[in-house]
């Protein structure tokens, strides 16, 4: 029976999208790596797409934490950002876009322009002293319609920290007590598939994904029993959420998943899955996720070696 | 489709013979480790327990379990590491499970090897990553042939379980990830060294001489 489900979960993940309302092709090869390197490098954080469809995906490189590749997956340029950049976006703002980041070795948020200008710091001394613990482990970050900057400690106390646009502290909620009761809040996301726009939080610890307001009042839970969601983006109506226990989900504005994408026949959840044994159109550890412009999607891994997948949205 | 729909690994954890030689399998995963460590510029936390999982001779069974209450930030401090070791796995029995706590008493110790902890195709944690182990061993006989386990539904703490490498060259370790309610394949038991069914041949054949003299007679 398990074998029946298996087989027709890898049948369904490698021809395309599961439901009849939205389905996707897997593009295989789609990223070319840097010159003189066979796979794009140590990858432990997100990819995003700007205006103009350039794909932002981040490495562990030291002064080259951020590779820009083209609309056709080859390589660009590198930005010399930090290599830690575990969760970053790329967002208009006021009069122009910009890359956001939380810097998880660095225990600070920057703000830089595209070619990877620092424009900003919110360094650590910026974040409340009581809710600090044993260190900041930020790992994502995004920006509110109002250009609030909403900044998660994933890796430490699940934290929600708001900062005004200028980088200046304004709130904290969330962390692991009543009411939220956060565990390993991955990344969050401002969600503007709403009006007004809600946070998104990948409550990874607890399998599930949630709403709240921009102020962190609950809403609802999106999902439980999820392959530990850890990133998501938004086109339309719809939702795509990276899931690092090997499955890509996609999810509608009512909470209903309509369609799963690559999933591994075995969980996993780590980045020592070797390039032989990576097989087309099936994931290893998802854990950046973007949409395109045209509702295509790119998935990046936990993957010691460095891993992007694509597919592509069937019209 | 929730996530119980999804299948288990069915293909590597399997049975494997007990370690014959620890120093050697000692010697060799320190020196992957050390080889590994580079390629690690900086990894992830570690958000699971690892269960380190020993098939011994004559149905023996040791399985030992580990929380960091320094890097797993779903673990924040010492007790909530015991916490989580309190009642991370059920094993089956019959058509029950059992939880490990009912099984017999563990051993505790604290201590910050990584290595002993995961195989060495799991890459370290970063070279500075602090570590606060603990690890909770079990060991017991077990009645049946094959063993299975399950995460129990609503644990919070998925389970990283291996078993070590054979002594088969290259042979890599078998792994699986355990997420609450995911339940393993059955794994075999390693076989008594002595079947049951030589205890009835002992009295003929110390009859056999004295049947044979008395014959000579």
């Amino acid at each position: 029976m398990t074998k029946s489900i298996l087989s027709l979960l890898s049948v369904v993940a490698l021809t395309g999208g599961a439901v009849a309302e939205v389905a996707y092709e897997f593009v295989p090869n789609f990223i070319t790596p840097p010159p003189g390197k066979e796979t794009i490098g140590n990858g432990h954080g997100e990819i995003a797409v700007d205006s103009s469809g350039k794909i932002y995906v981040s490495v562990q490189e030291a002064n080259a934490g951020v590779q820009v590749y083209g609309t056709d997956g080859k390589f660009i340029k590198a930005l010399p950002l930090p290599q830690s950049l575990h969760g970053f976006v790329v967002r208009k703002d006021g009069d122009g876009e910009f890359l956001f980041a939380a810097v998880l070795g660095e225990q600070k948020v920057i703000k830089c322009d595209l070619d990877g200008k620092v424009l900003m710091t919110i360094p650590t001394s910026e974040f409340p002293a009581d809710k600090i613990g044993k260190g900041l482990k930020l790992t994502n970050c995004d920006v509110a319609p109002n250009g609030d900057i909403y900044v998660v400690d994933g890796y430490g106390q699940s934290h929600i920290f708001v900062f005004s646009r200028e980088g200046k502290f304004k709130a904290v909620f969330g962390g692991p007590g009543e009411p939220l009761k956060l565990a390993n809040a991955h990344k969050i996301f401002i969600d503007r598939r709403f009006e007004p726009a809600r946070v998104m939080i990948c409550d990874r610890g607890h399998k599930r994904m949630l709403h709240t307001d921009l102020a962190g009042n609950f809403i609802g839970e999106i999902a439980t029993e999820m392959r530990n969601p850890s990133s998501a983006s938004f086109h339309g109506e719809l939702m795509c959420v990276a899931e690092i226990a090997g499955n890509v989900s996609v999810w509608d504005k009512n909470n209903k998943r309509v369609a799963d994408l690559g999933t591994a026949p075995k969980l996993t959840n780590t980045p020592g899955i070797e390039p032989k044994d990576w097989q087309q159109g099936v994931v290893t550890s998802p854990h950046g996720i973007t949409f395109d412009n045209e509702g295509n999607i790119l998935e990046t891994e936990w993957n010691k070696w460095g891993r992007v997948l694509r597919w592509n949205l069937k019209k | 489709m929730t996530r119980s729909g999804f299948p288990n690994d069915e293909n590597r954890m399997t049975n494997v013979p007990p370690l014959r030689d620890w120093r050697s399998f000692v010697i060799r995963l320190s020196a992957f480790v050390i080889l590994c460590c580079p390629l690690c510029a900086f990894g992830h936390a570690i958000e699971y327990l690892t269960a380190r999982l020993t098939l011994l001779p004559d149905r023996g069974v040791r399985l030992e379990m580990t929380a960091d209450h320094a890097s797993n930030p779903l673990i924040p401090d010492e007790a909530a590491a015991l916490a989580a070791l309190k009642n991370p796995l059920h094993l089956k029995n019959g058509a029950h499970w059992l939880p490990l706590s009912d099984l017999t008493v563990p051993k505790i110790e604290h201590h910050q090897d990584w290595s002993r902890c995961a195989p060495p195709n799991l890459p370290p944690p970063p070279p500075e990553a602090e570590h606060a182990l603990i690890t909770a061993t079990w060991e017991w006989r077990h009645p049946g042939d094959t063993l299975t386990f399950t995460v129990p539904k609503g644990n919070m703490h998925d389970v990283f379980l291996w078993q070590p490498p054979t002594e088969e060259v290259g042979a890599p370790p078998r792994w699986m990830v355990l997420l609450a309610g995911d339940v393993t394949r059955e794994i075999p038991v390693l076989p008594s060294r002595h079947p049951f069914w030589l205890l009835f041949l002992i009295p003929p054949a110390l009859l056999l001489p004295w049947l044979v003299r008395r014959r000579l007679r």
